[in-house]
């Protein structure tokens, strides 16, 4: 982390020194997990096995049902810029992207909010706060048309939100136990069984 | 990087606390591996603006001195106005607890909170959520995302009953948020000119105290 570090303790001290350009970023290490608000990059831990487990599972689950125009990729990154520096920068555990954005072609490593078809967090009790209160919030500002929360404890669950159009928020989310089925933005069934 | 003194040979693994990225070497802040007892709480130097959410430390960049004088002047007007059993403080900490730790710790700019808390010599020095009656924050550039989306949220699911944000740049303009039935805050109401308060208590805020 030095490179980052001596980065900051630089930059913190000039007045407009707010937001990462992409070279900047490059210096990030590949292994830490970061998000960025409001122009400043915050570190945070891996998750638990188990959530890397479900994660991976429900990534496989929606690519396996995506049409062609949609892909389901973990751990990517959506970006809000400002000029040429990042402002903005979540990584959802699972979301789905358009297809033409994942082409070597493109060679892209982040999307827009309002390319994205849903967000997924599968909840741990380091995310706990984030996941139901906080990025819930931020995915509904952002514009974002659903958002799944997935809960491996005590019992797997799954919260559908979806965007009310009127008040720009998520209406309060419907749960779902055993198997969760939608017609939008494509047909869709995940069974929660099989993510134990 | 690692403070030596506070961690002898022996004692179980600490990660560094999650911050903005640099100042935790400058900051020197482990995480202690059970979490954020009172204990580990009084460790964190003076000074330090902090918060914890979902059992992490989070630490922040010190605001401005225009931030500051900002909140004190919201600060004075409710003050000068709140009935007697109020009383406003300047980032007080609002804490829930997951058994000894602390879960997650907010502090807005500016909280109201039951006057008995602010005696001197009161038993604790931070309030449950479902003391506030009243949450403030004066918006900057560096917590644009929370006071306007992320902490909005957290404030309606902790069931504050009253939001107000108060924007100075461009523009200076108090949003009211209003606690709806489902833990949600109703759309904002926005005032550029005198603002009325009728409900938990009677308050006027002129945005002109701002310009």
């Amino acid at each position: 982390m030095t490179a980052v570090t001596n980065y900051y303790e630089t930059h913190l001290e000039e007045e407009e020194a707010v937001g990462w350009t992409e070279d900047e970023l490059e210096v990030v290490p590949d292994n830490v997990r970061y998000e960025i608000e409001d122009g400043i990059l915050y570190v945070s831990p891996s998750p638990a096995l188990w959530h890397q487990k479900f994660e991976l599972k429900v990534a496989m689950m929606l690519d396996s049902q995506c049409p062609e125009e949609w892909t389901s990729v973990p751990g990517a990154e959506i970006r809000i810029y400002e000029d040429d520096k990042v402002m903005q920068a979540r990584s959802p555990d699972v979301m789905v992207v358009p297809t033409e954005a994942t082409t070597t072609e493109a060679d892209r490593n982040w999307v827009a909010p309002n390319e994205m078809a849903l967000a997924l967090e599968v909840v741990s009790k380091s995310s706990r706060s984030r996941d139901r209160i906080t990025k819930a919030a931020l995915y509904a500002e952002w514009g974002i048309p659903l958002y799944l929360r997935v809960e491996g404890k005590p019992a797997v669950a799954l919260y559908e939100y979806r965007l009310d159009a009127e008040t720009g928020q998520y209406r309060t989310p419907v749960q779902y136990t055993d198997v969760f089925e939608t017609d939008a933005p494509f047909p869709l069934r995940i069974d929660l069984s099989a993510l134990r | 990087m690692c403070d030596a003194n506070r961690y002898a040979e022996g004692s179980p693994p600490r990660t560094p606390v999650p911050t903005v990225t640099g100042m935790t070497a400058a900051v020197g802040l482990y995480e202690p591996p059970d979490g954020w007892s009172d204990e580990e709480l009084v460790q964190v130097p003076e000074g330090v603006h902090y918060e914890i959410e979902d059992g992490r430390l989070v630490v922040s960049p010190r605001p401005t001195f225009w931030h500051q004088e900002a909140c004190r002047r919201l600060a004075n007007v409710l003050e000068e106005q709140c009935p007697s059993q109020y009383w406003p403080v300047q980032e007080g900490e609002v804490r829930i607890y997951d058994g000894r730790v602390v879960a997650e710790l907010r502090a807005p700019d500016i909280l109201v909170v039951p006057r008995e808390l602010t005696r001197r010599g009161a038993h604790r020095g931070w309030a449950h959520p479902h003391e506030v009656s009243l949450a403030a924050e004066v918006v900057s550039r560096h917590s644009y995302t929370p006071d306007r989306t992320t902490k909005v949220a957290v404030y309606a699911a902790w069931g504050i009953p009253l939001y107000l944000r108060l924007e100075t740049e461009p523009e200076v303009i108090l949003y009211a948020y209003r606690l709806s039935g489902n833990k949600t805050y109703e759309k904002p109401t926005e005032h550029r000119d005198l603002f009325t308060l009728e409900d938990p208590f009677q308050i006027q805020i002129d945005p002109g105290l701002w310009h």
